[in-house]
């Protein structure tokens, strides 16, 4: 931003004003992109220190929770810092851990999640969405990498391949012209067609050694911009139906005159908004049952921050935690 | 450039069965860059006319908003001179969730129920607030002058 743009915008009304308070909003972000990553690797907790003098509050709590956890992962602070750390570390869980019947869960409920969107939203829309949350459980439960099939996947690929398929489809209606003309031909085809394609797919089984999914993978996808923005958006629509759905709780909650109508229209749906406390209480409520989070705030007023657990019933050890400051979460390691 | 599928269905879909009173239609060397026609909605003061507007899909679609310009000069509280929108939906609340058709759809409910208090050009959002009859009456002679065949 140069000072020029500043002044400009001190000038500008009407349409110049609107639209230049939103240019320097995208300059704000972009400029995010550029100096944070979207996930690090792990630093040590102590390194945080350094963005406080010795008298702020934060400091002495930041030493002690350094002592519990002296590692930390960073997660860029473009807004959609709680989504990311927590899809991030329940999916790290999952493959770490390897607990059964959390994987079994998390399989049932994502299925149950999908009907939800599509009878919430259009099926369409979310389509992109639970495929890209579907793929990356797929491969966490087999535990190898699954490439997609173009021809089911909704996303990133290239028109050529759609091209194939559009005439691939225009020469099985073909086919099925001449089928219907010569009976006897129509079974020997069909025959036929699938012995060549187990004959296909056992030739890329052999071909391809299965790549076992590795919490590495899991880091990569988590790099992607656009793979974990597909990620976020679709916690982004589940926390809104979540909140929706029990408007009538979360609603007397809300500070203002804001309906959760309008706080899921601006606050949630959109991405870039920050998470509070309300989004984090329903999407907890939605994919952790027995084992919660534990997200350890640098604010209020004890001399060594506050331990807040969703959810609060929760009765095993926490599946992660979480770092809080005002604005940003943090991934806290042991 | 690959074109991601999800813009392909949402084209075909666009161009099979658009809503009603719009049209989308792709430039045949750019197809992330759509020629758009918004018939007036009836009992406004845009009615009878046909208003063309632009529409083009960023890299980082549906994570970011279409970028979306009207192109017929309109006289609307809610449209500046440069054809540029004030919509909500077109920026800070936009979602991955909707898509093309919705926000075709809120620019012609917008231009059914203009919304003078969230202004983009402070003149005509006067006269909506201080004369609407005068303002309306303008609005339907710009549609008569800019927006019909003559």
């Amino acid at each position: 931003m140069t000072e020029e743009n500043n002044t400009n915008i001190q000038n500008l009304e009407g349409g110049d004003l609107y639209f230049g308070t939103l240019r320097q909003q995208e300059e704000i972000l972009a400029q995010i992109e550029k100096t944070q990553p979207l996930l690090s690797d792990p630093i040590e907790t102590i390194t945080l220190l350094n963005q406080y003098s010795k008298e702020h509050k934060f400091y002495k709590r930041l030493q002690v929770i350094s002592k519990n956890f002296p590692l930390i992962r960073t997660v860029r602070g473009d807004g959609n810092c709680f989504y990311r750390s927590f899809f991030y570390k329940l999916f790290e869980y999952l493959i770490e851990t390897r607990n059964e019947s959390e994987i079994n869960r998390v399989g049932e409920l994502l299925i149950k999640l999908r009907k939800e969107l599509n009878s919430f939203f259009d099926p369409f829309t979310m389509q992109m969405f639970c495929d890209e949350v579907q793929s990356v459980f797929d491969q966490i439960k087999v535990g190898f990498v699954i490439t997609p099939d173009p021809e089911e996947f909704d996303w990133g690929f290239s028109q050529n391949k759609n091209e194939k398929e559009n005439e691939k489809e225009i020469n099985e209606k073909e086919n099925e012209i001449k089928k219907e003309k010569e009976q006897t031909n129509e079974k020997e085809n069909q025959i036929e067609k699938k012995k060549k394609k187990k004959k296909k797919e056992k030739e890329k089984e052999k071909e391809q050694e299965p790549e076992p999914f590795t919490k590495e993978k899991l880091i990569e996808i988590f790099r992607d911009k656009f793979r974990s923005s597909s990620i976020i958006a679709y916690g982004r629509f589940v926390t809104a139906i979540t909140l929706q759905k029990n408007a009538g709780l979360y609603g007397s909650f809300l500070t203002g005159f804001t309906t959760i109508d309008s706080e899921v229209k601006s606050n949630v749906l959109p991405m870039n908004k920050e998470s509070d406390t309300l989004h984090i209480h329903a999407l907890t409520s939605v994919f952790l049952e027995n084992y919660p989070i534990c997200i350890k705030s640098l604010d209020g007023n004890s001399e060594t921050g506050t331990d807040v657990q969703f959810p609060s019933e929760a009765k095993e050890d926490p599946l992660f935690y979480l770092f809080y400051r005002p604005g940003h979460y943090d991934i806290l390691l042991k | 450039m690959t074109l991601p599928r999800r813009i392909l269905k949402e084209t075909k879909k666009l161009v099979s069965d658009p809503p009603p009173g719009i049209s989308a239609v792709p430039h045949k060397n750019n197809p992330r860059y759509f020629d758009i026609m918004i018939a007036g909605p009836t009992s406004s003061s845009y009615e009878g006319g046909t208003f063309k507007l632009e529409l083009f899909l960023t890299d980082e679609y549906p994570m970011e908003p279409p970028k979306v310009r009207f192109l017929t000069k309109i006289y609307h509280p809610n449209v500046d001179k440069l054809g540029r929108i004030c919509l909500d939906i077109l920026k800070k609340n936009w979602s991955p969730a909707l898509q093309i058709s919705t926000v075709l759809l809120s620019i012609q409910a917008l231009m059914s129920a203009p919304n003078p208090d969230d202004p983009l050009d402070n003149q005509v959002a006067d006269m909506w607030i201080n004369d609407e009859n005068q303002a309306l009456e303008i609005a339907r002679k710009w549609t008569r002058m800019y927006a019909m065949e003559n």
